[in-house]
Formats: structure tokens, C-alpha cells, sequence
């Protein structure tokens, strides 16, 4: 079996000329590209470049020599399509093997229920977006598709569009924003035993795209980690290879990818703004409102039901979930079946954040936040790189299970019982360089002609500002007696003499030298008296020997300095790595795929979806949103930034929801042990498995995570329900 | 010297966004780009020794549970009549189809209304399950964690 694995560029060129009109797209572009892979999978997807049947037919019978016609013969179509698409995939199946690449029907055009959509509107972004209410269409763009999963022909419907969050009654203004989504059906189950699942991305402020390009819809950009390209390391990807997904979720469910407010094409409706819906409470109440419409208008009403948050989804997920469960049916429409309905069976929560006060990476200012929860991830990325020392012949699972055993018996405690490390004393003073740091990076930046005589007074003004702060500085290393006041006494005039230039990284070093050589005479009697043998064991895990006395709370963010400082590591996925030039970084890899999945999502939209929009999707808007957005949850609530609470209230509800979290080793932003000692901490471990894989933040876009992350979803979705278990 | 930082806070925010050293860069996962900064400013501010100002509550199963409980009684306040009295219809009216839908499981007495009792007794013998063996792969074990 082979399987087609198109070029996106190739794609995105077909959807830029494809436009409406009649496609000048011909099969054999895709056939004789010499840049088309072959690689061996149990299944493909049919096209979804926009031809006219005729011509698509007529290129697959040119293409391939094998006898369908009858079932092709475009006159015969308009009788028992679905039958006709079947006949022409099964030949389609068996003949690849001689045909390396597999023809390209087009079923969209053929098969009934097509409905191409054209979005003339001019989406607004920002807080102030308001759409008229009378401008929202809730009809969908629809396309049918085919695929085979695991030798089974599959027909499935791509359909998107908007759908109106309408607040449950009794409330001003209901209709509070138009929510785009882009949904995979299979219109043949019978609801009641057909999952459909929700999907989306974090941020705040990201569409769905990461996931729905990545992850588990029926084609993937292939982003093939950890491998990455010679041109990747020169260049940000442009594009990846299309594929179908051989681990396509359609096989368990219906998947929908919804675009959270002011994302994708979704915006708020008059008289609300996109703003009132950045807020960890009032975006789960959009969310829920979305869903409830969507179940609604699909007649899901007895579908068993599933979440699938990622990042940020680790807060929002659990929101929306224990909002759906407290709402019930109430705001169901009477389904026509009369099946028993549905409110909620599972919950999915890709490299989620759970608690933004336990989250190291989150919290780097505060030096109060353990970094218990990186250390394993940290020693993770030190094994792949064989920096560390500590596994020896371990399998992972042995290995982390001696990483949790460490940071139970030794780290934990050296944290919490030393008088040196715990001291708030010397927490505010391991903060003093971080500050200077900070506030000079920005000082550059800001005032690059600071030791120019300039009349700016907005620079005088800063100049004079950076002065009483160097000088503020000064006080704050005598008050706390660090160091020798000649090593760090002439600050403040250097500092007055030339601020770009005062050599910071001087005035750290006289900090980490002086501030270990005093806190040690201060506190050592105090250390745990296997310090040395505590120090070597950490050296072993991270694979740094670094002054443990003075980077004990080590963080992610210098690990990944230290690490590997001559190549730019990912912070999603650690793997990716890419040699530094000249000291400097190659490209920012921070987004390392974001480019290419924007094309992508541009692409299928048009190709997969028939939706035109004249707006671009807003694949990110990252730049406003978390500026934004409101960290805390509504004022009744005792807790705040987190989501801990709700996946309690969820199961207190309905003990028999299913819950998953995944993550992958090599995420350095959301660590897997993080949601370990969250659930545990609050009593959820038992009952909320963490898994863990091969891979990065975005654990699916790693190969070899792909199949059993897969099978892991698979027992999640096959098993009915917890209660049901018991 | 508290204004004075939190002025410092004020300038850096501003010059956050692009030029910020890797802690503050622009995130997927987004941090919210002041809060590290403001915290870290007041940490400094605060004498050695005293709590950071509005240091975050430390989640356990008891403060959870609380959370939990008080989140209920909340609900049904908001839902039921003052006297203290639920209906399966002021249930839904509030858009707590929970309530609705399992209210003939809550009214045991078929009262036609149910109180706070009725509904806290209702959740509490829906007690937290275990992860069921078949979802739990061969070899895992509950992991000890101490934090």
C-alpha cells in the first residue's frame, strides 16, 4: 500500500489558482512532481483540489489504466454516487501497488450536499471586534471527502462555518459572537454511538490550527520530529509534506476544530466586543455556548461527547467541561430520536498548564515557585543530548521513575529544609540579576542613544530614571552585605558615565561570585551534610557542572543556555536544535512549524473546506490577546489561575467522566511531572492518568509519538465510561 | 520605594514586549508578560522574610474540595428560592440542568423541591472513582509524588 504525500507548496499553488473558477489543475501535477514522496501507510484521502468532475475523472482514467470506468462515467454519477465513490477507491486501493501514486478523485463535486461558501467579510481582531448580527451566516461550507482508515472506505464531510454562542436565556443581548469551527464528520453513523470530539489550542489567544494541522484530523502536515531538514536549519519552513494521517482520531470520532474569540474567523457580536470574552471564566462561557449551539444545530443531543485542549487548553478545557456538566441538558433543543442525551464523556488535555502559580516557566520572576516539576524534563533533554550521566541502563519509564524517587527524597527536601535555599533573603537576592538583566536588555533597546546628549525629554527622562535605579541597586547590595563594596562600589558612577556600557554582566559577576563565597560563610553550617554527594547527583540528572550552591533552583531557562550553548534549542520540543552562527541564533525557533501550518490552514481551508474567506485566518493573535486577557477566575472563586478546581467540581458532578493528560519529555514550557505533582497535590492522581511520550509540547507532530499516542486514545475512547468500569 | 518600583514595573512593561530577555518573550502558552515582572519588582521591594503581596494560594485536596463544596452552595443560593427550596424548573430556569436532570434522583420524598441537603447528600454519594484498570497501562503504579 503507498500513499500520496503531496507537496504543500504544490497544494497551496493548486488553491491559489483554483480560485472559484474552473481549476486549470490537471492530475498529472501531482503524479509526475518529482519532489512527491511515497511512503507506506494503510490508507489515503481523496483529493481535495477544487476540479470539476468531468475533467477530474477524465485525468484519472489518462492516469490510471485500470477499469472503472463505468463507475467514473460522470453521466452515471447523479444516480447512486456514494456507491460509484466506493467502486472507484477499492480500485483505487488495490491498484497502487503499480501505480506509485494513487489517483486523485474529487468527490466534492460529484457527491451530493456540496456547498461552497464565500466570506466576504472583514474580520475584526482586535478588542473592539464587533460583528453585526445580521451579517452572520450559520450555514456551513460543506465538501465530502473519502479516505480509507485501516482498509476501511470511509466517506466523510468537511464542513465549516460559524455557529452563534448564545447565552442560555434570560440574558441581554444572547447572541454573543459568531465561533468558526471546521468540522470532519461522518454523516452516515447514527449519532447515538458516534463520538464527536471539540478541539482546541491554548495560548490564550491561538486558533486551532496547531492542533488541527498537527494533530489527528485526516491529513497532517508532517512536521517530522525530531529530523530536521539542512534547509530548516538555515531557514524558518515555509512548508511540510501534506500526508494523510494514517492516525486520523476520525476512526473514533467526529472532530471539530473551534476558534476561541478573536482567532481563526471568529468574533464577538454587536453590541459585545472580542474583549469581554478574553478571560479564563468568560471565554469557557462563550466556549460552552458555542458547543451547546453546535450540539443543537447537529442534533448531537445523544453523541457522546469529548473535549481535546492543548497548552492553555489545560485551563480553558476544564472551564468549558465542568461549565457543559453544570448545565446539563438545560439548554438542549428536544431531540428528535428521543435517545437518552449526552452532556459530557471525556476530557483530553494535551501539554496543558493546570496551575499558573505551580508552572516554573510561568512564574520565573518568582523565585518561590519549585522547579521540581522541570527537573525530569530537564534531565530528558540532557539524555537525548548524552550530557547526562544519571540513566546509565535504565528504560525511560525505570528512569523516570529514579528522576520522581530524587525529587521526593533528596530535592524536595534539600529545597524545602535549607535554611540557604529557602531563605527569602537569598531568593530576593538570586532575583537582583535577573533584574538587572531585564531592565538593561530593555534600557538598550529602548534608549540606544543614551550617551548622546539628546532633548528628547521622554530620554532625558529615562536616562535620569536609569540613574536613581543604578543608584537604587547600589543600596540594595549593601543592604544585603554581598560581596566586597570595592568590587561593586564604582557601579553607579560607571553607570552614570555610560549605561549602555556599564558591563552588566560584570556586576553578575560579581554577584554570583561574591554572593555564593557570603551566603556560604553565612549559612553552611546549615546545608545538608550530603551537599557534595546532592551536587553530584544533580550534575549527573541535568548534565551541567555548574555551582549547584548558587543555581540550586535551576531554572528551564538557563538549562537551556547551559545545555547545549552553541546550538538555539526549541522550547516546545528541546530536540530541535539548530547550531548557532556566529554566537547568534540562526532564526527565532521558538515557532518553529508556525509559518508553514499557517499556509497549510490557508490551504485546506479553501481545498478541503470550499471556505473563502476574504479575510486571512488569524491563525495567532498572540501579539494582543494575552496582554489582554484576564488571569483570574470570577471573584467568588478562592483560587485563581488555575484549573485544579474545576477537574475536581467536574468529577464531584459526574464521577464517571474520563480524563487523559499527555504530554511529551522534551516540553520544556508545560513539563509532564508539573501535571504529575498538580494532580497529586490535589488529590487527582488516582484518577487523572498523566502519559507521557516521545516528544514536545506539541507531542504529535513528534513520528514516533504519533502511534502510540494514538493507541493511547484509542483505549481512552474505547473504554465506555469510568462508571461503567467500576 | 514601593511607588518607585512599581514605576520601574511601568517602564519595563513597556519595553517588554520585543526586548525582553528569554523570560519574557512570546509564548504559545503565553505568560502573562507583566505578571513575572510585577511580582519579581514587589519581591525585591518586600523586606526579606515577608510574604510577596497576594502570594498565590497553594492548592491541596482540602482547599480544592472546599473550592468544590463552596461553588455548590453558591449555585443552589443563586438557584433556589430564598427559602431555601429548589424546583426542578428554577433549576433549569438558572441553567443548572444538572439539578433538572437528576432531580428525581435528588427528591427522594418526591417533595418537588429539594434543599441544599438533598443536593450536597446527592453529589456526596457520587464519590470520586478510580482510573479503571483498563485504562491504566500494565506496570503503572500510583507514583508517590511529595511536593
Amino acid at each position: 500500500m503507498k500513499l500520496r504525500i503531496l507537496s504543500l507548496s504544490l497544494l497551496a499553488f493548486l488553491a491559489a489558482c483554483n480560485d472559484k473558477s474552473e481549476s486549470p489543475v490537471s492530475d498529472s501535477t501531482f503524479a509526475r512532481d518529482p519532489s512527491t514522496t511515497v511512503e507506506p501507510t494503510s490508507h489515503q484521502v481523496t483529493s481535495h483540489a477544487d476540479m470539476t468532475p468531468e475533467k477530474n475523472l477524465a485525468e484519472n482514467k489518462i492516469a490510471y489504466d485500470f477499469s472503472v470506468e463505468d463507475a467514473l462515467e460522470p453521466a452515471k454519477v447523479d444516480e447512486m454516487p456514494s456507491i460509484r465513490l466506493r467502486q472507484a477507491a477499492a480500485a483505487a486501493i488495490v491498484e497502487p501497488e503499480s501505480n506509485p501514486v494513487p489517483p486523485v478523485v474529487s468527490y466534492g463535486d460529484i457527491a451530493p450536499g456540496k456547498h461552497p461558501v464565500e466570506d466576504k467579510i472583514v474580520y475584526d481582531f482586535t478588542g473592539n471586534g464587533a460583528l453585526e448580527l445580521a451579517k452572520v451566516d450559520e450555514t456551513p461550507s460543506v465538501r465530502l471527502h473519502q479516505m480509507v482508515i485501516n482498509g476501511q472506505t470511509v466517506n466523510f464531510t468537511a464542513s465549516a462555518g460559524h455557529l452563534i454562542a448564545k447565552a442560555p436565556t434570560g440574558r441581554h443581548d444572547p447572541d454573543q459572537a459568531a465561533i468558526f469551527y471546521m468540522a470532519y464528520t461522518r454523516d452516515d453513523l447514527p449519532h447515538e454511538n458516534r463520538p464527536v470530539t471539540f478541539f482546541w489550542n491554548g495560548g490564550p489567544g491561538s486558533s486551532s490550527f496547531f492542533l488541527h494541522m498537527g494533530s489527528w484530523a485526516p491529513q497532517r502536515l508532517k512536521v517530522g520530529l525530531p529530523v530536521i531538514s539542512e534547509e530548516a536549519k538555515k531557514e524558518k519552513p515555509k512548508t511540510f509534506p501534506l500526508v494523510d494521517d494514517a492516525e486520523t482520531l476520525l476512526d473514533q470520532s467526529d472532530l471539530v476544530f473551534v476558534d476561541p474569540v478573536g482567532t481563526g474567523f471568529s468574533e464577538a457580536i454587536e453590541p459585545h466586543k472580542n474583549i469581554e470574552f478574553w478571560g479564563m471564566d468568560a471565554d469557557g462561557q462563550v466556549l460552552r455556548d458555542f458547543i451547546t449551539r453546535y450540539i443543537n444545530k447537529n442534533n448531537r443531543q445523544n453523541s457522546p461527547k469529548y473535549l481535546y485542549g492543548e497548552s492553555y487548553g489545560g485551563i480553558r478545557t476544564p472551564i468549558v467541561a465542568n461549565l457543559l456538566v453544570q448545565a446539563g441538558t438545560a439548554n438542549y433543543q428536544p431531540d428528535p430520536s428521543g435517545k437518552k442525551p449526552v452532556v459530557l464523556s471525556g476530557v483530553i488535555l494535551n501539554s496543558p498548564i493546570l496551575d499558573y502559580e505551580t508552572n516554573g516557566t510561568v512564574q520565573s520572576g518568582n523565585k518561590t515557585a519549585s522547579w521540581a516539576g522541570f527537573l525530569p524534563t530537564l534531565a530528558m533533554i540532557a539524555d537525548y543530548y548524552k550530557k547526562g550521566t544519571m540513566r546509565g541502563k535504565a528504560t525511560v519509564p525505570e528512569y523516570l521513575d529514579i528522576l520522581r524517587k530524587f525529587i521526593k527524597d533528596k530535592y524536595n527536601p534539600a529545597r524545602e529544609n535549607s535554611a540557604v535555599w529557602h531563605s527569602p533573603e537569598f531568593l530576593a537576592a538570586k532575583n537582583f540579576p535577573f533584574i538587572i538583566e531585564q531592565y538593561f536588555s530593555n534600557l538598550k533597546t529602548e534608549i540606544s542613544n543614551w550617551n548622546r546628549t539628546s532633548k528628547d525629554k521622554s530620554i532625558q527622562a529615562k536616562a535620569a530614571f536609569g540613574k536613581k535605579l543604578a543608584g537604587d541597586l547600589e543600596k540594595k547590595l549593601n543592604e544585603w552585605r554581598l560581596g566586597r563594596p570595592e568590587d561593586y562600589g564604582s557601579f553607579q558612577s560607571k553607570f552614570n558615565k555610560d549605561p549602555v556600557t556599564a558591563d552588566v554582566g560584570k556586576i553578575q559577576d560579581y554577584f554570583n561570585k561574591t554572593a555564593t563565597a557570603s551566603f556560604g560563610k553565612r549559612f553552611g553550617a546549615t546545608i545538608l551534610s550530603d551537599t557534595a554527594a546532592f551536587f553530584s547527583d544533580m550534575t549527573a540528572i541535568t548534565g551541567l557542572a555548574i555551582d549547584w550552591f548558587q543555581e540550586f533552583e535551576l531554572t528551564a531557562w538557563n538549562f537551556e543556555k547551559l545545555i547545549m550553548p552553541d546550538s538555539t534549542l526549541n522550547s516546545y520540543d528541546a530536540r530541535i536544535n539548530i547550531p548557532k552562527k556566529d554566537g547568534k541564533d540562526v532564526y527565532d525557533l521558538t515557532f518553529y512549524e508556525d509559518d508553514a501550518f499557517k499556509v497549510g490552514i490557508e490551504m485546506i481551508l479553501r481545498a478541503t473546506f470550499d471556505y473563502h474567506s476574504k479575510s486571512d485566518y488569524k491563525v495567532s493573535n498572540m501579539d494582543l490577546i494575552p496582554d489582554k486577557w484576564n488571569f483570574q477566575r470570577d471573584a467568588a472563586k478562592p483560587y485563581s489561575r488555575s484549573s485544579l478546581p474545576d477537574l475536581a467540581e467536574i468529577l464531584n458532578y459526574d464521577p464517571s467522566i474520563k480524563m487523559l493528560v499527555l504530554h511529551g519529555y522534551y516540553d520544556r514550557i508545560t513539563p509532564f511531572h508539573q501535571s504529575e505533582i498538580d494532580l497529586f497535590n490535589v488529590g487527582l492522581a488516582d484518577r487523572i492518568l498523566v502519559k507521557s511520550f516521545e516528544g514536545g509540547h506539541m507531542t504529535y507532530e513528534s513520528e514516533e509519538a504519533r502511534v502510540p499516542l494514538k493507541q493511547e486514545l484509542d483505549k481512552f475512547y474505547g473504554t465506555p465510561s469510568v462508571l461503567s468500569l467500576q | 520605594m514601593k511607588n518607585n518600583y512599581l514605576f520601574i514595573f511601568g517602564l519595563i512593561a513597556i519595553g517588554l514586549t520585543g526586548a525582553a530577555p528569554a523570560q519574557a518573550g512570546s509564548y504559545r502558552l503565553s505568560v502573562p508578560v507583566d505578571a513575572p515582572a510585577k511580582q519579581m519588582i514587589l519581591k525585591v521591594d518586600d523586606k526579606p522574610g515577608s510574604p510577596a503581596a497576594g502570594a498565590p494560594l497553594k492548592l491541596d485536596a482540602k482547599i480544592v474540595q472546599d473550592a468544590v463544596n463552596q461553588q455548590l452552595k453558591n449555585h443552589f443560593d443563586r438557584a433556589a428560592s430564598p427559602s431555601g427550596q429548589l424546583t426542578a424548573n428554577a433549576a433549569k430556569a438558572a441553567g443548572w440542568g444538572f439539578i433538572s436532570d437528576h432531580f428525581q434522583e435528588i427528591d427522594r420524598d418526591n417533595k418537588g423541591y429539594v434543599s441544599y441537603a438533598d443536593v450536597s447528600a446527592f453529589m456526596k454519594a457520587r464519590s470520586p472513582l478510580k482510573v479503571p484498570a483498563s485504562m491504566a497501562k500494565p506496570g503503572d503504579k500510583a507514583v508517590q509524588i511529595i511536593e
